[in-house]
């Protein structure tokens, strides 16, 4: 396990938390709002019996399913990301007081 | 109420109603009074289900949310009676760039590709934001195709009936009626413009941001086709009523086909750029937790 002391340190490993634990959830929890609209069938208001026109749906639901892959392969990049750098900080070993107070600060921190 | 395809059979009975009191009153000169019943009642059976417009809002309401999530930047929505309506970028996408600020003083694979990935992340959720929109337009122009088609069975099956009335010994005179489908959806237009995308998602062009969620407003723009309903005799009525609703079947075609060109260049585009349209994890979002720190800097992880 990688060491590390003084309130700097703690400071620069906290912020490193933070990024993974508090601002890439709020991205991954808007990704994951945009995605939710996208999981109806187009089939309910497109469809038609009588044999009128070209019914669009397949195509609307095709292009529908991409974007809602590229936002959900998106969130789930954020999310691993996020974990990752949470690992990154959980990991190191704070050797001194000032190190484990600032770092403890950064965690704490509302904004 | 408005009018819908629900209405057409009781349309139909009243030229049906019609047809008769001119064959009985005027029926005995002339053969082009005598038109077979089912002819007349069935007149609009193609059109006995059709999609309703209006049940498209919910679909695009759902899209203008996805779309002020994914907003990188300002947009425009729509025009209201206060004239164009704005979206602002959503807030929390560029928390992105902050956490890639956050390990910019670290050293080690992971954090330097996590460093740059993040600087060029929202290109892809732009990409995403402008197809979302281009996909909100298709539906858009879809509604408005259906919305066309409505107002015009309306009109026609209105002026149908009353041309009939007016037949009287070939002396009547002539419906006249404007068919609106005909240009409701006009054509492909250019790229989305939206900032910050690298992809061109192309849009049905007149049916801009600016569209109600029925499409009334494409349907509004567009221009007439003339058709007439001849009161000549009631077989000339009948096969201008055919020939009116042979025009709008026409138009349905055209106008999704269009849709479908619009949608799978859209598809096509996504397809081909798919690193484009949603950009691959960095390294760092593949090192286990064992790896975090097993090299020198933070995620460096030859595995």
């Amino acid at each position: 396990m990688p060491t590390g002391s003084g309130e700097g340190f703690g400071v620069e490993v906290g912020r490193v938390w933070r990024a993974g634990a508090v601002h890439l959830p709020r991205v991954s929890d808007t990704l994951h709002e945009a995605s939710v609209p996208m999981l109806a069938s187009h089939a309910p208001i497109t469809s038609r019996s009588g044999g009128l026109g070209k019914d669009p749906g397949g195509q609307l639901d095709e292009l529908q399913r991409l974007i809602r892959k590229g936002v959900d392969d998106s969130k789930d990049t954020i999310d691993v990301c996020g974990q990752a750098l949470i690992w990154a900080a959980e990991d190191y070993e704070l050797t001194d007081e000032a190190a484990r107070a600032a770092y403890q600060r950064e965690k704490d921190r509302l904004d | 109420m408005g009018f819908s395809h629900h209405d057409l059979p009781g349309r139909a009975q009243e030229l049906y109603e019609a047809q008769q009191a001119a064959l009985e009153d005027h029926g005995d000169d002339c053969d082009m009074y005598d038109v077979e019943a089912s002819r007349i009642t069935g007149i609009y059976d193609a059109f006995s289900d059709l999609p309703d417009p209006d049940s498209f809002g919910a679909y695009t309401d759902g899209l203008l949310t996805a779309m002020s999530k994914l907003a990188t930047g300002g947009y425009e929505t729509g025009q209201t009676e206060g004239g164009q309506t704005t979206g602002v970028a959503s807030d929390t996408l560029s928390l992105v760039a902050v956490a890639g600020d956050e390990v910019d003083d670290w050293t080690g694979q992971g954090a330097d590709e996590f460093h740059t990935w993040s600087e060029g992340w929202t290109t892809g959720i732009s990409n995403q934001f402008a197809a979302t929109v281009a996909l909100r337009i298709a539906l858009n122009a879809e509604a408005a195709v259906w919305t066309g088609v409505l107002k015009d069975l309306d009109n026609l099956s209105k002026g149908a009936v009353e041309a009939m009335k007016a037949v009287t010994e070939c002396n009547g005179d002539d419906v006249k009626l404007g068919l609106s489908i005909a240009t409701a959806v006009v054509g492909i237009a250019a790229a989305v413009p939206t900032a910050g995308a690298s992809l061109s998602l192309v849009a049905v062009a007149g049916a801009g941001l600016g569209v109600a969620s029925t499409g009334m407003e494409i349907y509004e723009a567009a221009s007439e086709e003339p058709a007439e309903i001849s009161s000549c005799c009631p077989r000339c009525c009948v096969e201008d009523v055919e020939e009116a609703l042979g025009k709008i079947k026409t138009k349905i075609t055209e106008g999704e086909e269009l849709v479908i060109e619009s949608l799978q260049n859209n598809i096509d585009v996504i397809n081909g750029s798919w690193s484009e349209f949603c950009h691959p994890a960095p390294s760092l979002g593949g090192v286990p937790r064992s790896g975090i720190h097993a090299y020198e800097g933070m995620g460096t992880y030859p595995g």
